[in-house]
């Protein structure tokens, strides 16, 4: 449902960032979204399509690389990936985890952009 | 035309953490408990809270609360019942609280005079997950009614919360609820959360919660805050009533190095005017020093007109065994790739001494608030320690540059000395 407030940040971002490239055409735009960060990349998918008309960003592609959710496993003594999020336990030893090392990012990664040459 | 990939690497929600750091930071130094709470709707949060907000109350805590909603102020209303000073967030459509809307409806409340803020989030058990209100505790309510399996259904607002409730027990064995299962499914989602099984119509549970927010709030055992007695506010509004007994005092002053409970206030205050009183701020953990430390640089680097870009920001958070951010190693690359430690650390060298300046000759408790959480901070190994030290003024204990250079110079010294002796 926050989808919507989430992509327009990131318009909102890449647009300011564009200030420093004038004339740039925006290609891609590449966020990092945890598996724990409650969006649906479906979602941001449909939002990012009508946030970005009328704008310099029109057009471009969005990427969403979904981050697995990482805990550390104090037994094992290591970082572990969880699989599914009904039940945050180590794959190897079956321990409940809750040292949350990754899965709530939510950031634009990069944006790929066609520049305008310029003429010295 | 070149195609050109600009890497940003930068929380979408960065303006909203931003504002929730400088909340956290402002909760920590007023010394005052900070709670999210977060629902379905028709948990039955506002009732839960409501007689949260009456049995604080009843034990002599100073309490307030900010509640949430798409329209109306029906909610506030009822919670003001407590006595409590209450304030309603219409969000007008908008599915979630942000830092933002807590900080604008937070103006002209004294915080320092707060033992107790409670937010009560709109009710939705997704959105609200992803925006940090600056709280310290996040707790999320289930009611009897709603199905053992909640947790299940909901693991990204399960997993983010500290604390669980369980809410209208009283209906539990009418509803067929399974308990078992339902604190099995909890702990699932979150191992190792407490959860505390209640119901606001009959009081059941609410003594353990009582006594956890009080444990949250500062180590202080609920016997210290029974003793506040409410004579003391009384005695204040009406100085003909019987003066409290100062004997008394003692037993539920906090411990030495904690601020000094400002139990003089008025506490029936509904608008919390602000005082000038602030005591010494209080930080629980090196994290809320940390944090406050770097508010403050980040706010005097934006104040000279030179703000601090999110890596330059978030290396300040850099630490080999402290709490530290979950993606540091990403920010120390992007540090090493783009930036001149010489030049930053001289950078934040003379953002450090201008806080110390400014804070110096401004108020006492702002200078108080600094050096105490330098100390704080100290009890650990952090980078941003080192910054202050090599920025001069206070010293710390260990790894400091300048105690590293005269270590240096001494050993130096004692080597040259025992060779000059056994050349004798």
């Amino acid at each position: 449902m926050h989808e919507l407030s989430i992509i327009s940040s990131v318009v909102d971002s890449v647009i300011e960032t564009l200030a420093a490239y004038p004339g740039a055409r925006v290609k891609e735009v590449r966020l990092r979204v945890g598996a724990l960060s409650a969006v649906i990349e479906d979602s941001l998918q449909f939002c990012y399509e009508i946030a970005t008309e009328d704008t310099p960003l029109a057009g471009s592609k969005l990427v969403v690389n979904i981050l697995p959710v990482v805990m550390h496993c104090e037994p094992c003594g290591a970082d572990v990936e969880i699989a599914s999020l009904q039940s945050f336990r180590c794959p190897r030893c079956g321990e409940s985890v809750a040292d949350l090392k990754q899965g709530r990012e939510l950031e634009i990664d990069s944006i790929e952009i066609d520049e305008v040459e310029e003429t010295v | 035309m070149t195609t050109r990939i600009v890497e940003l690497r930068r929380g979408i929600l960065k303006k909203n953490d931003e504002l929730a750091a400088g909340l956290r930071a402002r909760y920590g130094a007023a010394g005052v408990l900070v709670l999210n709470l977060v629902s379905s709707p028709g948990t039955g949060k506002t009732q839960f809270l409501e007689r949260t907000l009456r049995e604080l109350k009843a034990r002599g805590a100073r309490v307030a609360a900010l509640v949430g909603d798409l329209e109306t102020d029906n909610d506030a209303r009822r919670l003001a019942a407590s006595g409590a000073p209450v304030r309603q967030i219409n969000t007008h459509g908008i599915c979630h609280l942000e830092a933002e809307m807590v900080s604008k409806h937070l103006e002209g409340w004294e915080l320092g005079n707060l033992d107790y803020l409670f937010i009560e989030n709109v009710g939705n058990l997704v959105c609200p997950s992803s925006y940090d209100l600056g709280e310290r505790v996040r707790v999320v309510l289930l009611s009897v009614t709603e199905g053992e399996d909640k947790p299940l259904k909901y693991p990204t607002m399960f997993n983010s919360a500290d604390a669980a409730v369980i809410t209208k027990m009283d209906l539990a064995v009418p509803c067929g609820f399974d308990r078992d299962l339902a604190l099995r499914n909890i702990q699932e989602i979150r191992p190792g959360m407490r959860v505390f099984e209640t119901s606001a119509k009959t009081g059941a549970g609410m003594e353990e919660w009582l006594d956890y927010l009080a444990a949250q709030r500062g180590g202080r055992g609920p016997t210290e805050l029974v003793a506040a007695p409410a004579q003391v506010s009384e005695e204040k509004q009406n100085p003909s009533a019987e003066a409290p007994n100062t004997k008394n005092e003692p037993s539920f002053r906090p411990h030495s190095g904690e601020r000094v409970e400002n139990h003089e206030l008025d506490r029936a205050s509904a608008a919390l005017k602000p005082s000038h009183e602030q005591a010494t701020p209080r930080f629980a953990t090196p994290r809320e020093a940390k944090e406050f430390l770097i508010e403050w640089i980040d706010s005097e680097a934006r104040r000279v007109g030179a703000p601090l870009s999110e890596v330059e920001r978030k290396m300040l958070y850099s630490s080999k065994k402290g709490w530290t951010l979950p993606d540091i190693a990403d920010v120390q690359d992007a540090f090493e790739r783009y930036h001149d430690p010489a030049e930053y650390e001289e950078n934040m060298g003379k953002l450090i001494r201008g806080i110390r300046v400014s804070a110096r000759n401004g108020a006492k408790e702002e200078y108080e608030a600094w050096t105490e959480a330098v100390r704080v901070l100290s009890r650990e190994d952090h980078y941003l320690l080192e910054l202050i030290a090599a920025a001069g003024g206070v010293r710390q204990p260990r790894g400091g540059r300048l105690g590293f250079w005269v270590a240096a110079v001494v050993f130096c010294g004692a080597l040259v000395a025992i060779a000059l002796w056994m050349n004798r």
